[in-house]
């Protein structure tokens, strides 16, 4: 159990600055997720966290503690990888008693808290017994899982833990990690590059790019206000719609053809100190209305034609052009949006959300 | 246009797809949509000419191919490992089969078809570029194109997304789409995706354990499933199953016999007689239960187990009696795991399914 404090976190590899001043605090208990593309900085971040990489700048904090110069074992950490790490000629027993071994725990204690782990991990008798090396993946994740938490270590780090499990296996591991973690109420840290898991897991969500935090908050915050673009377009799915437009006193100008569109008096106002600059709206699929067409006046209101409609269950997604751009929007599966037909579409004036074109940053909040 | 008829392969003493039979019309996506190992790919090969049944015949436009192989039966096939050729550019891979002699085309014609498509997929800047530099959806649009320069009577496809992360999976559907229509191609997709295939598919064959259970379009496979395991596999998240009984002229979801669903006579005479053994497992999706703020008559009162913010909506975890279901409601609902709340079936929202054979039991 610990709180953890990163200051000023920085770690070059020569010229490539894989984590940039990175400063977060996370708070005892609490499962945060790292989540951002490939190379972003997150496993890095997580492995000074861990102690296997030694920061260029900066420092680590367990608990007010200085550990920047403590090694691993030192720390007290607990890592899950990808790729399990198990000894694959070992049991699955022998794996999870390996660390309390090596400390050279009684054999009665360590019998008792494996029995405990592997329950609280739903392994039974016939796998725990089984050489791990004859285990499925999923199976072997467990017991990876089994391994660390046995030794009740003050941080828990996993890395991309669920990643080369099958798709159907990842979301069941998702829900009981979840559960597992407010359980045993552990410290724990979490990168990812898939935003279900993050939505899924987090507390609160860390969104990385190019070595920097962008946006820290709840699940919630990030996906209704996102504070930059980047935000907004890697949480969600289907992604958040995005185009260029101006803004001139009562209205959005949209895309290339500056197609005209009516914005309420409150985002006007809010918009006011905005007039001619450069900005990116951005909205999600479900914040656009499908209405029929003929009813295209009013506030935030276009006619738009239909190019082509999935139907997913109890929802459909539709697609049509918008200054130039490919748009989607979200209607429930009753409504009947004709492919090649016309229709209006409506903008939640409340779920606008717009970007300073360079700096990518929300004029909004 | 495709036709298999009463086909069936052994594979040792597996029977890998049974007594199959099915129609691909004319320009239409027909997908086959089942677990892993549920004889898609065998079926798929099967229609290639790479595998030859053990019983029953393929039909290509009325002609009986069974004995014919792949290069006689002019297909195009794409899968999941694209299988181009990395020390080539994206342009020779595309050009490769056209340079064949049986093609009969000069240099400029097959330039001319090559950029065209390499347009229309929005790769024509990478022809140049060799494909090992390629990003993945690079990869799989290059060997997509390389299927489409062809023109053939039939596209086979393995499964062509499954390795492209989520964003580029959804633009990488829609294209294909576009292509489709464009191109007014006819294709045969192989997945386990759902998403993937309603989103794609005209119609779909459901697939289990080598035997096609139903075919339909997705709006009637998700509307009316005839059988628990095609129901199983047509929404994300999946249908909710509670296993009830009938008891004394009442339907009881819970083992302690506390929980039942309140059905008219007629209704529950009907489910009596179609099931075996009074054993019915009640199906409902998750977006069809109304979470409601006080009981009411014919309500369920339920536990919350857990709250998931999914951005769009709430996946709630329910408990009713011993079985777990998913309710999918609005994001703005308020509430903790362990406190209660009342739920509700729309009675036309409610399938039933006969415990033993799956087989859903239809009331008037």
């Amino acid at each position: 159990m610990a709180s953890i404090r990163l200051r000023n976190l920085q770690k070059f590899f020569g010229e490539v600055k894989a984590v940039n001043d990175v400063s977060m605090e996370i708070r005892n208990e609490e499962l945060v997720v790292f989540l951002g593309p490939s190379g972003c900085g997150k496993t890095t971040t997580l492995r000074c966290i861990a102690g296997l990489e030694k920061p260029t700048a900066g420092e680590v904090y367990f608990d007010q503690q200085n550990v920047t110069s403590f090694s691993p074992p030192d720390r007290n950490v607990a890592m899950v990888f990808q790729f399990y790490a198990l000894y694959p000629h070992l049991t699955a027993y022998e794996n999870i008693a390996f660390p309390l071994k090596a400390q050279r725990v009684p054999r009665a204690e360590i019998r008792e808290k494996v029995g405990q782990v592997t329950k609280l991990l739903k392994l039974g008798d016939s796998i725990v017994r089984r050489k791990a090396n004859r285990l499925s993946g999923g199976d072997m994740q467990r017991v990876a899982l089994a391994r660390a938490i046995v030794r009740e270590p003050r941080v828990l780090l996993l890395d991309e833990p669920l990643s080369a499990l099958d798709e159907k296996f990842r979301e069941e591991m998702r829900s009981e990690l979840g559960a597992l973690q407010k359980k045993i109420k552990v410290t724990t840290v979490y990168v990812t590059h898939d935003q279900r898991e993050a939505m899924c897991l987090a507390d609160r969500i860390v969104v990385m790019k190019d070595g920097e935090i962008i946006q820290t908050g709840t699940p919630r915050e990030l996906y209704e206000h996102p504070r930059n673009l980047f935000v907004g377009y890697f949480i969600g799915s289907p992604g958040m719609n995005f185009i260029d437009c101006l803004f001139d006193r009562n209205k959005l100008m949209l895309g290339q053809d500056k197609t005209e569109l009516l914005i309420s008096e409150g985002l006007t106002i809010e918009l006011r100190e905005y007039q001619g600059r450069e900005l990116i709206l951005g909205i999600r699929p479900e914040n656009l209305s499908f209405l029929l067409s003929g009813k295209e006046k009013g506030v935030g209101r276009i006619k738009v034609k239909v190019i082509s409609v999935e139907k997913i269950g109890h929802f459909k997604i539709f697609y049509f052009y918008l200054g130039g751009r490919l748009f989607k929007g979200r209607a429930s599966a009753k409504e009947n949006i004709a492919e090649g037909g016309e229709c209006s579409v409506e903008f939640n004036q409340n779920r606008i959300c717009l970007f300073d074109k360079s700096s990518q940053q929300s004029v909004l909040y | 246009m495709v036709k298999l008829e009463d086909i069936t392969k052994n594979f040792g003493e597996i029977t890998a797809v049974r007594n199959l039979s099915l129609e691909i019309k004319k320009g239409e996506i027909f997908v086959l949509l089942g677990p892993t190992g549920a004889g898609k790919t065998t079926t798929l090969r099967i229609v290639a000419g790479l595998e030859k049944p053990d019983h029953g015949r393929v039909y290509m436009e009325g002609e009986d191919v069974t004995a014919r192989s792949p290069a006689e039966r002019n297909l195009a096939f794409v899968f999941e490992s694209h299988n181009l050729y990395p020390m080539f550019t994206v342009y020779n891979n595309m050009a490769f089969d056209l340079k064949s002699p049986l093609h009969r085309l000069s240099e400029r014609e097959i330039r001319k078809k090559v950029t065209k498509v390499a347009t229309d997929l929005h790769i024509d800047h990478l022809l140049d570029r060799n494909v090992t530099t390629l990003s993945g959806g690079e990869m799989q649009r290059t060997a997509l194109g390389r299927a489409l320069v062809r023109i053939p009577k039939l596209y086979l496809l393995d499964e062509p997304l499954s390795n492209l992360d989520l964003k580029l999976r959804e633009e990488m559907r829609v294209e294909f789409r576009e292509i489709h229509k464009q191109y007014g191609t006819t294709s045969f997709y192989v997945t386990h995706d759902y998403v993937s295939a309603v989103s794609l598919a005209d119609r779909i064959g459901i697939l289990y354990r080598g035997e096609l259970l139903q075919t339909d379009t997705p709006e009637q496979l998700y509307r009316n499933p005839q059988n628990a395991v095609v129901a199983s596999m047509m929404g994300a998240p999946a249908m909710n199953f509670i296993y009830s009984r009938i008891v004394e002229d009442k339907l009881f979801l819970d083992l302690e016999r506390k929980i039942f669903l309140e059905l008219t006579t007629r209704d529950l005479e009907k489910i009596k007689s179609d099931c075996w053994n009074d054993e019915v497992v009640l199906g409902v999706w998750p977006e069809d239960v109304e979470v409601i703020t006080s009981s009411r008559k014919r309500s369920l009162e339920v536990t919350i187990g857990g709250v998931e913010f999914q951005g769009v909506e709430i996946l709630l975890d329910l408990l009713v009696g011993e079985s777990k279901i998913k309710v999918l409601t609005s994001p703005d609902f308020q509430g903790a795991p362990g406190e209660k709340r009342n739920i509700f079936f729309p009675r036309e929202k409610i399938y039933f399914f006969d415990k033993k054979s799956g087989r859903r039991i239809y009331l008037d």
